[in-house]
């Protein structure tokens, strides 16, 4: 029995046994009394429920940056029926929707209606989705059958990037040297700089101009032809370490907007930057002791923003010490620049002050540490009373950040929705936070 | 019904007919015999007829009101089919108490309301039932519609043109019961005439479960087979 018959002999039983019950009882009155819901179902028999005949419009793109609009526009078509319409589209909660809803609800009179189903969606937080699907759903006015429901489009992927945030327009050369640079670093290899090392005999390859003629008459082995030349020291490429902590208390905010992400955001942003400037930057979840070892270029680039694009919470496991045991052969090399993102209060800072402890132990002499401080302020609070509580408690977090302090760590504090990254470094540079080393 | 409002007209019109209906019974019952045995007449009768008028309006208000909150609607089609059962009983054409060989008499229920009126009665709660359930039905669709996100003024319109159609139908499907009713003919007469001339009553009950039995059939022939 099909789910139409199903519905139609559920409201007929109960009808039927009122009339049988006054056909036996011989009660005319209560035959009569049947006679109102009898009347009801063949009038609501009479009048169809609506349907749907078209549907069109596609989402034709199929990767956007979150915090970008999204317009769908569709078309709908209903020449079929009475009653309610449904149309909607299964948008991921983490999608804001403006300017319309991904659900229309309609009203088929009489005559054919044809109606716009657009509205626009904003994705908040990167990862792959699924969209494209809208099922439309027919409700009979009287509820009396079963909804008519069907699926129209096809379904896609669309993929949601983070935007990242750029450092390129920091034109201003003064500014430029404020950002936190990882030590300079000789090597035998690499572009000379300007600084004198020493004065050696010239070898097959040495530079014309690198000859220092004084010296070479001097020392009276002209006639020897083995020439002197100035030897300059060289420099090896800077490299640099992002180190996005990934436990659970970064998930605080919402899915959307939560730590995690804006230290995700922040990690892909610096990377970029380094990468730009030639440095050799890795990056690591520390939790989940993933890492993408030191490298430059653009591949570098493109294997460090599919890492922290698939990057996820991982859980209570894991942490800073235990990441710099594993990969201290790897932490140990040059002097790099050690940027943690994670969020500094009472209950990180012993983890934060072992593992910041474990990393100087473990690296260069001259490696520099950078914690930035992803704010609460602005993502936790739901309103101005929670804000002000947060703020309340961001004032006993300043003994915590002096405890890392005195670790020789620059620690940055950063409000992701109302600072930009880029001008927080520079600006607390300039107030005088300097690198301990 | 529920206490979240989706359409504006929802809750007013199930109020006022469940309490029409409830207020009907009411005087079909105080016309019983059942009203007198259970001493209801010998409490009320002393009363000013203007303090009972008071009290009734004050508790039709009351009642109304908490119909509209959303609460007692069951209560009152209860009460309102409870006082009607025992009129309807005594409109049977066999003694039931007899056939059953139950200890209650039919005549306990004997009645001066008219045939005509009882079965009016019949009609009314029968339809303010069917209101009742058609707008809890739609009330819980808007509330799905909500929580799957539809905006409010968008549900509500559409619930307001779901419940006209659905008021519309009720009523024409009333209009045309008491249509048949009047058809009858023997229910237009006076007090006392329970039943049309014997007759008359085999043929009209076998006519309408004839003329029901091959609705039901003409119902499922023209539906096709959707699933």
């Amino acid at each position: 029995m099909t789910p139409r018959r199903k519905a139609l002999t559920a409201r007929i039983a109960p009808i039927a046994v009122i009339m049988m019950t006054g056909l036996f009882l011989g009660n005319m009155a209560l035959m009569i009394i049947s006679l109102v819901p009898w009347f009801f179902l063949a009038f609501s028999i009479a009048i169809p429920g609506p349907r749907v005949s078209r549907l069109e419009g596609e989402i034709k793109k199929g990767a956007i940056f979150v915090g970008r609009d999204l317009k769908v526009e569709r078309e709908t078509t209903i020449d079929h029926g009475m009653g309610l319409v449904v149309l909607a589209e299964s948008i991921s909660p983490t999608f804001e929707q403006r300017d319309g809803k991904a659900i229309r609800v309609l009203w088929k009179g009489r005559g054919v209606l044809n109606a716009p189903f657009n509205y626009t969606i904003r994705p908040m937080r990167r990862g792959e989705y699924d969209i494209g699907n809208v099922r439309s759903e027919g409700i009979h006015f009287s509820g009396l059958f079963p909804s008519d429901q069907n699926v129209w489009g096809s379904k896609r992927s669309l993929h949601v990037e983070q935007m990242v945030m750029r450092a390129a327009e920091i034109r201003d050369p003064r500014l430029e040297s404020r950002m936190p640079m990882p030590a300079s670093v000789m090597s035998s290899h690499g572009a000379q700089t300007t600084n004198f090392l020493d004065i050696r005999r010239y070898q097959r390859g040495d530079q014309f101009r690198s000859i220092n003629w004084k010296a070479t008459v001097r020392s009276g082995d002209v006639e020897a032809l083995r020439p002197l030349v100035n030897e300059y020291e060289r420099e090896g490429r800077r490299k640099v370490w992002i180190l996005v902590d990934d436990s659970e208390r970064m998930r605080v905010g919402s899915e959307a907007e939560s730590a995690f992400e804006c230290a995700l955001h922040a990690a892909r942003a610096l990377s970029d930057f380094y990468l730009q400037r030639n440095c050799l930057v890795g990056a690591a979840l520390i939790h989940q002791g993933r890492c993408q070892l030191p490298e430059g270029g653009r591949r570098q680039k493109v294997m460090l923003a599919d890492m922290l694009y698939r990057a996820n919470v991982k859980g209570s496991s894991g942490s800073l010490t235990g990441f710099v045991h594993g990969h201290r052969g790897h932490l140990r090399q040059g002097n790099p620049l050690f940027i943690i993102i994670s969020i500094l209060d009472r209950g990180s800072q012993p983890e934060l002050r072992d593992g910041l402890k474990e990393l100087r132990r473990n690296s260069g002499p001259k490696s520099r540490f950078l914690l930035i401080d992803v704010d609460l302020k602005n993502i936790a609070s739901r309103d101005e009373v929670e804000s002000l509580g947060i703020q309340l408690r961001g004032l006993e977090e300043t003994t915590v950040r002096g405890h890392i302090k005195k670790l020789g760590v620059r620690v940055v504090s950063w409000e992701p929705r109302e600072q930009d990254l880029f001008q927080v470094l520079l600006t607390s540079r300039a107030v005088g936070g300097e690198f301990g080393s | 019904m529920s206490a979240e409002k989706s359409s504006p007209w929802i809750a007013p019109s199930v109020s006022i007919g469940l309490m029409v209906g409830l207020a009907f019974s009411w005087w079909t019952f105080s016309s019983n015999l059942l009203f007198v045995d259970m001493g209801l007449h010998d409490l009320l009768s002393p009363l000013d007829p203007l303090v009972l008028t008071g009290v009734g309006i004050l508790m039709f208000i009351a009642l109304l009101f908490l119909i509209l909150e959303g609460r007692w609607s069951v209560l009152v089609i209860i009460a309102g089919w409870g006082l009607y059962t025992p009129s309807l009983l005594y409109m049977s054409g066999i003694d039931w108490s007899y056939a059953f060989g139950l200890s209650v008499d039919k005549y306990a229920f004997y009645t001066i309301t008219s045939p005509f009126l009882i079965a009016l009665n019949g009609v009314v709660l029968a339809a303010s039932t069917l209101l009742w359930r058609q707008g809890a039905r739609l009330e819980r669709t808007a509330r799905q519609l909500l929580e799957k996100g539809a905006t409010g003024p968008e549900v509500s319109t559409v619930m307001n043109k779901a419940w006209v159609l659905n008021v519309t139908l009720v009523l024409v499907a009333s209009i045309t019961t008491v249509g048949v009713l009047l058809l009858t003919g023997a229910w237009s007469d006076a007090v006392g005439e329970i039943l049309p001339p014997p007759e008359f009553q085999g043929l009209l009950f076998a006519l309408l479960a004839a003329v029901m039995v091959l609705f039901s059939l003409w119902i499922y022939a023209r539906d096709p087979e959707h699933s």
